[in-house]
C-alpha cells in the first residue's frame, strides 16, 4: 500500500467535513489486574465511558489522578486494548487486534489517530535526528517517497515554528517547548483525523506553555484536525476545547459544551473542581466562593458503592451511597451523573 | 558581628546581595545573581519563576544550604540576628531546625521510608523543644489533628508508603510547624498533588501561618496560587529578581515585561476568555551564557538598545513595588493610573 504525492497534498489541506462522527465510544471499559494471589485486585481505570468526537472537534477530558483520563486516551489511540465496550471509528467498528486482518486495520487506525505525550522525549528516539523521527513515522505508514518524506519533515518542522536546519539535530539538543513542537509535528506528519494529546503542556514552563497551546489551536483551525485534549489543567481546557468531559474514578460525572460547563457546572464534583483551581487574580480570588472538598480520592481498586463521588460530596444522601446514578442528558446538549441534578 | 548590620526585629529572614554558582562543563552556571530579599514575620512571600530561574536555589540558600557542588560567591543570609553563611555546621543545624523549616514538593522523598511517622515527627520535637518522649508524642498527635488528618493515632503508627500524597504532605507540614519556626519555606508544596487536595493544603498553610505568625516563603510557578495565598511576590528570571511588590499591585500593574507576559499568558477558569493567549516567544538563556545586560532582552517586546549592554537595577515604581527594566522605568504612567483609579 504505497501512497502517492496526491495523498501528501491532501494532508496539508483542511479535512473534509462529514456528518458521521469521527469517533464513537460506547460503554468503554479498561480494567487492569494488579498483584497476585491474595493481593490480586482489579483496577477499574475506565468503567463505562461514552464519548463522541466529530471531525474538527476539540474535546477535553479533565479529572484528577486515577480518574481514567490517561487510560482513555491510550485505549482510543490503540496503545492499549479495551476490556469492554465499543469503539467505532468513522462508522467502522474497531476490532480486536490479535487477528491478521486487523493488524492492517490497526495500522490504518494509527494513521488516523495520533498521540502527543506529556514528555515528548518518550515519543522521540534519542539516537536519531528529529527530522529522521518524522521520516520514520511516514515510512511506517508507507507515505511518500524518501525524498518526499524528507521534504515533508522539514515543512512540518517549519510549520511548528522550528527551522529546517534543526531537522538534523538530536532530541537532547532542544528545549522542552521545542521538543513538544517536534512531538506535535511528528503526530501531524501522517495526516491524522484525530490527535490525542495527554497533558501536552504540563511539563512545560509557564512562559513556554502559551506558545504550545497557541500552536495547537492554530493547527486545529488550519488543518481541521480533531483534538482530544487530556489534562488536569482546567484553565487550558477552557481555552482550547469546545466540549468538556469531567471524569472521576473511571466514570464520567459531567459532560457539557465549554461555556455551559465553566459558567454553570451542574455536578457537585465539577463545582468543587472548578472552585479548587485558583484564578490568577488576587481581587477575584478573594471574592470567589470556596468549596473545599474534604478527604482523599478513593482508590480506583475499590471505588465506593453507589455514586463514586459520594464519599466526598457535600450533598450526598443514602441514595447516593447505594445507587450509582446514570449519566443523564440535560437541556443544552449536556449530561450529568447525579441523582440531584 | 557588626551590631549595626543586624536586622530590625520584625524581619524574619533577610538575604543581601546573594550570588550562587554551580560549575558545569560549559563554565559556571549563575543560578542566583545579586539577590536581596526580606520577609517580615507573619508575611507570606511567593517566589515565582520557571525552571532555572533560581527560585529553588534561593529558597535553599535561605536555610544556609547550597545543594550539590554549588558555591555561594557573595552575599549574606540573616536569620534571627545571625548570618547563617558564617555559622559553623553545628550552629547552623541548631538554628535551622528551630527557626526555619521546609516543606518540599515531593513529600515522598523527604520522609524516611523505613522509619515510622511517629519516630520522624517526635525526634525534632525532642531535640529542638526538649520535650519528653510522652510529651512529644502528645504534641505530635495534636499537630497531626490540626492538619486535618482523619485518624492521627493511626497516621503516627504508619510508614510513609502507607499514606497518600496529600496525607504525606500534611505530615510534612505538621513536622515543619512542630517547632514553631520563624520562617516556613514551602517549595512547590502542592505541585505533585491533585487540585482538590492542593486547595486543602494551601488552606492549611494559610491557617497555620496566621495562627503562629510564621513568615512563609512559598516557591511556585503557579500565579493562581500566588493570587490565593501570598501577600507579596518576587518574580525571578535567569537568577535575578526582576520585580517584586505587594501581590495586589503587581497583578494590577506589573512593571516588568516578563511579569506582564506571564500574567497575560495564563488562561483562567473564569472571567473573560481571551481570543488568543499572549505568548512570550523563545526561552530563557542558559545560566552559563548570561548576557551583560538584561537576560530577558531577546524575548522582550519593549527592549531598548541599552537593554543588551547594561543590567537594569531594581527601581521603585510604587511604594514597595520594584522592577528592573530600562524600558518601563519611564513609560509606566498609564499602569500607575490604572492602579490608583
Amino acid at each position: 500500500m504505497t501512497t502517492t504525492e496526491h495523498d501528501l497534498e491532501i494532508e496539508l489541506d483542511p479535512k473534509p467535513v462529514h456528518d458521521r462522527p469521527l469517533l464513537e465510544v460506547m460503554g468503554l471499559t479498561k480494567h487492569f489486574t494488579v498483584g497476585r494471589g491474595r493481593t490480586r485486585a482489579v483496577v477499574r481505570a475506565v468503567d463505562g465511558l461514552d464519548l463522541t468526537i466529530r471531525r474538527g472537534d476539540t474535546v477535553g477530558i479533565v479529572g484528577e489522578s486515577g480518574c481514567g483520563k490517561t487510560t482513555t486516551g491510550r485505549v482510543l489511540a490503540g496503545l492499549e486494548s479495551p476490556t469492554g465496550g465499543e469503539i467505532v471509528v468513522d462508522g467502522r467498528q474497531r476490532v480486536d487486534e490479535s487477528t491478521r486482518a486487523s493488524r492492517r486495520d490497526l495500522r490504518s487506525l494509527r494513521r488516523r489517530i495520533q498521540m502527543i505525550f506529556q514528555d515528548p522525549l518518550a515519543s522521540l528516539d534519542p539516537r536519531i535526528p528529529v527530522g529522521e523521527s518524522i521520516v520514520e513515522a511516514l515510512a511506517t505508514q508507507r507515505i511518500g517517497t524518501p525524498q518526499e518524506r524528507r521534504a515533508r519533515a522539514v515543512a512540518l518542522l517549519q510549520r511548528v515554528g522550528l527551522s529546517a536546519a534543526m531537522a538534523d539535530r538530536y532530541p537532547a539538543e532542544f528545549s522542552g517547548g521545542q521538543r513538544q513542537r517536534i512531538g506535535i509535528a511528528r503526530a501531524l506528519a501522517v495526516g491524522p483525523d484525530l490527535v490525542i494529546a495527554d497533558e501536552p503542556t504540563s511539563a512545560l514552563d509557564v512562559s513556554v506553555r502559551a506558545q504550545v497551546v497557541n500552536l495547537m489551536r492554530d493547527l486545529r483551525d488550519d488543518l481541521g484536525v480533531a483534538f482530544l485534549f487530556i489534562s488536569h489543567d482546567m484553565a487550558t481546557v477552557r481555552y482550547l476545547c469546545d466540549e468538556v468531559v469531567v471524569m472521576y474514578l473511571g466514570r464520567v460525572m459531567e459532560r457539557a459544551p465549554r461555556e455551559a460547563l465553566f459558567a454553570e457546572p451542574k455536578h457537585p464534583y465539577t463545582q468543587a473542581l472548578l472552585a479548587a483551581v485558583p484564578v490568577p487574580d488576587p481581587v477575584r480570588e478573594a471574592q470567589r466562593e470556596r468549596v473545599v472538598l474534604s478527604g482523599d480520592l478513593p482508590s480506583p481498586v475499590a471505588p465506593p458503592p453507589g455514586c463514586r463521588f459520594s464519599t466526598r460530596c457535600p450533598l450526598a444522601t443514602d441514595l447516593c451511597r447505594t445507587t450509582e446514578p446514570e449519566l443523564t442528558p440535560l437541556p443544552g446538549g449536556r449530561a450529568a451523573a447525579c441523582h440531584y441534578v | 558581628m557588626d551590631a549595626s548590620q543586624q536586622m530590625s526585629p520584625e524581619i524574619a529572614v533577610e538575604v543581601r546581595g546573594l550570588s550562587v554558582e554551580f560549575p558545569t562543563a560549559n563554565g559556571p552556571a549563575r543560578a542566583v545573581t545579586d539577590v536581596s530579599l526580606s520577609v517580615a514575620r507573619g508575611e507570606r512571600l511567593a517566589i515565582v519563576g520557571e525552571s532555572g530561574s533560581g527560585k529553588s536555589v534561593l529558597s535553599l540558600a535561605l536555610m544556609g544550604i547550597v545543594g550539590g557542588s554549588g558555591t555561594i560567591t557573595g552575599g549574606e543570609v540573616w536569620l534571627q540576628g545571625q548570618d547563617l553563611l558564617a555559622l559553623r555546621p553545628e550552629q547552623l543545624r541548631r538554628a535551622r531546625g528551630r527557626d526555619i523549616a521546609m516543606v518540599f514538593q515531593d513529600p515522598g522523598t523527604s520522609l524516611n521510608p523505613v522509619i515510622s511517622i511517629e519516630a520522624q515527627i517526635v525526634a525534632p520535637l525532642r531535640r529542638h523543644l526538649g520535650l519528653s518522649r510522652a510529651a512529644a508524642r502528645e504534641r505530635a498527635l495534636q499537630l497531626l489533628a490540626e492538619t486535618g488528618l482523619p485518624d492521627p493515632a493511626r497516621t503516627l503508627a504508619a510508614f510513609p508508603h502507607q499514606l497518600s500524597g496529600g496525607m504525606r504532605q500534611r505530615v510534612m507540614i505538621a513536622m515543619a510547624v512542630a517547632c514553631e519556626p520563624t520562617v516556613l519555606l514551602a517549595d512547590e508544596p502542592t505541585t505533585a498533588l491533585d487540585v482538590t487536595i492542593q486547595a486543602q493544603i494551601v488552606d492549611l498553610l494559610s491557617r497555620l501561618s496566621s495562627e503562629r505568625g510564621s513568615a512563609v516563603v512559598f516557591v511556585t510557578h503557579d500565579m493562581g496560587l500566588v493570587a490565593r495565598f501570598a501577600d507579596r511576590i518576587a518574580v525571578m528570571y535567569a537568577g535575578r529578581i526582576v520585580e517584586s511588590g505587594p501581590v495586589l499591585d503587581v497583578f494590577a500593574a506589573p512593571q516588568h515585561p516578563y511579569t506582564r507576559g506571564l500574567l497575560a499568558s495564563i488562561p483562567a477558569v473564569d472571567g473573560p476568555l481571551p481570543d488568543r493567549l499572549t505568548q512570550i516567544d523563545g526561552s530563557p538563556p542558559p545560566l552559563t551564557e548570561l548576557p551583560a545586560g538584561c537576560a530577558f532582552v531577546d524575548r522582550c517586546p519593549s527592549a531598548l538598545p541599552q537593554c543588551s549592554s547594561s543590567q537594569p537595577a531594581l527601581t521603585e515604581r510604587r511604594p514597595g513595588q520594584v522592577a528592573a527594566c530600562w524600558a518601563t522605568a519611564t513609560i509606566d504612567v498609564s499602569h500607575r493610573e490604572a492602579v490608583s483609579a
